[in-house]
């Protein structure tokens, strides 16, 4: 029996017509050996090209669907690859994986630099800012002052006394300038000080820093009101720094019935740490400097504060008090800034 | 003669089933189940599964037609592997054996040396019409990984087809077991 034996027995139709198999294999090997010569010679380019155009047309969803259930096999022969590379090869992926990193921190810093420099300049459109554009080459170095230095100075027409902001508010005010380098005082620096007021109530004040680098608001006398929280900002008033530029937020206020000023501590939006390049505003418009009725309203806030300074005085003959009272008339003589 | 018919039409639909399946994988999975260079080729393994199992003209023409599906989806010459698979199937179904009825070494054997004949050669002919630039890449990078893919991806049909012939079915992918149709009186 031939299925015993695994043999097909003799009556099958395989083996039933053997010369009309041999015809069919002749027939179809010589229509695919035609294919190969025209293939070969490129007589069928434009035919073939056609038909394999079309049969990846309808066979690409096919092949998509089998890149994601070829994804494990795929990774198996990438394994075995990676396993057979030689070290020339090892070696040479890794040093090129170095470079590729390299570079990659390299493009990831202009994306950065980009990104400051755009932000930069919409501080400098939104507050309508005629400034210079620097960059931020050293920082304090010495424990004494808070300072940063930039790469611009007076042969860019910078000048001492030229306000310094950065993307988030004020940094500081110039006072060394070089012909190619300047050197700014930051707001926390113990030399330094800023006409400000409180956004909210528009209360007038003095921002000076202090030797641990934290920021005060002084001058705010204690009938005004000032709660934490509340923005603090340039007032214009001296005419050195635009109004309305950002300098911190109240962190703390402290009310003494013994003082006719409050004690009010600000922290600063802006820190040299985070500010690699900076605007140096060389000059102010008419509307960024203080108007008429907002030095008036300093001025009359300034003579409330010193009459109440002079009946303390008075009673205590203290010199704090006289103190507080020459601070006062200074804020509205000078407008503030560098002391 | 029912019986026979009955017989027929689930062979029919097991080869379709295998063709399916082929062309499917030939499509989907063999160019993401890459060996140093080297694919399995589905089209051989549809071919080489009906020359043992069958032969004959189904066979040569399922080779042919496998071939230029397979020269379809590569960027190959054109009519090169449908010319060694109709070659294949005719040389391999002509014994009309059912070699899935002998035993696994012996058809490993036949499968082996097939796989072998189809890729040594069409890497050759890619070689001669220019398709392939260096011999040693086309022998060492295509040539043995690919017949070990081959054989690999052998391996499932043909378990199948050992399963079917040991169970004495002849249903599924159309192969004649040792009480096939074939046994029955009359034929």
């Amino acid at each position: 029996m031939a299925g015993t034996d695994g043999r097909l027995p003799s009556g099958t139709l395989s083996s039933k017509q053997p010369g009309s198999d041999n015809r069919l294999a002749l027939m179809l090997g010589a229509i695919a050996l035609t294919l190969l010569v025209l293939s070969a010679s490129g007589l069928g380019d434009g035919a073939f090209g056609a038909l394999r155009t079309g049969f990846n047309v309808i066979t690409t969803p096919i092949r998509q669907l089998g890149s994601l259930a070829g994804l494990p096999f795929q990774g198996v022969g990438n394994a075995v690859l990676n396993l057979t590379a030689d070290q020339k090869t090892l070696s040479d992926l890794q040093q090129e994986n170095e470079l590729l990193a390299a570079r990659n921190a390299e493009l990831e810093e202009a994306e950065q630099t980009a990104r400051r420099l755009e932000e930069l300049l919409g501080v400098q459109s939104s507050y309508n800012l005629q400034s210079i554009g620097a960059r931020v080459i050293a920082l304090s170095t010495s424990s004494w002052q808070s300072t940063l230095t930039i790469d611009k100075g007076a042969g860019a027409g910078l000048a001492v006394g030229m306000p310094v902001i950065g993307v988030a508010g004020v940094l500081g005010q110039i006072v060394e300038c070089y012909p190619t380098s300047s050197v700014v005082a930051l707001l926390n620096d113990e030399n330094s000080s800023v006409s400000a007021m409180v956004q909210a109530s528009r209360a007038q004040g003095m921002l000076v820093g202090a030797a641990d680098g934290s920021l005060r608001l002084s001058m705010v006398g204690t009938d005004q009101q000032v709660a934490v929280g509340d923005t603090v900002v340039t007032s214009g008033l001296g005419g050195v720094y635009p109004k309305g530029l950002p300098l911190g937020k109240v962190s703390s206020v402290e009310r003494n019935s013994s003082q006719i000023y409050l004690e009010i501590g600000v922290s600063a939006f802006a820190s040299a740490t985070t500010n690699e390049e900076v605007l140096v505003v060389t000059s102010l418009t008419d509307e960024q400097k203080a108007s008429a009725d907002e030095v008036t309203q300093a001025s009359a806030q300034d003579a409330a504060q010193a009459q109440q300074v002079v009946p303390a005085t008075d009673a205590t003959t203290g010199e704090a008090g006289q103190a507080e009272a020459q601070g006062a008339e200074e804020q509205t003589a000078e407008g503030g800034e560098q002391r | 003669m029912s019986m026979d018919l009955r017989d027929s039409g689930s062979s029919g639909v097991g080869f379709a089933v295998l063709c399916v399946i082929c062309a499917f994988a030939q499509l989907a999975i063999s160019p993401n189940l890459n060996l140093f260079g080297g694919c399995a080729n589905f089209a051989l393994v549809l071919t080489a599964c009906v020359a043992m199992s069958e032969g004959g003209s189904k066979a040569i023409i399922t080779g042919f037609c496998a071939g230029l599906f397979f020269d379809l989806s590569t960027v190959g010459p054109m009519g090169l592997m449908c010319l060694e698979l109709t070659v294949l199937g005719a040389l391999v179904g002509a014994s009309g054996r059912n070699r899935f009825a002998e035993s696994p070494l012996a058809l490993a054997r036949v499968y082996a040396l097939s796989a072998a004949s189809v890729e040594l050669a069409y890497q050759l002919c890619s070689v001669m019409v220019g398709h392939s630039g260096s011999l040693w890449d086309a022998l060492v990078f295509r040539f043995l990984p690919g017949v070990f893919l081959d054989l690999v991806c052998f391996v499932p049909f043909a378990f199948f087809y050992l399963r079917q012939v040991t169970a004495g079915s002849s249903l599924g992918f159309g192969g004649k077991g040792r009480r096939g149709r074939f046994d029955t009186p009359g034929l």
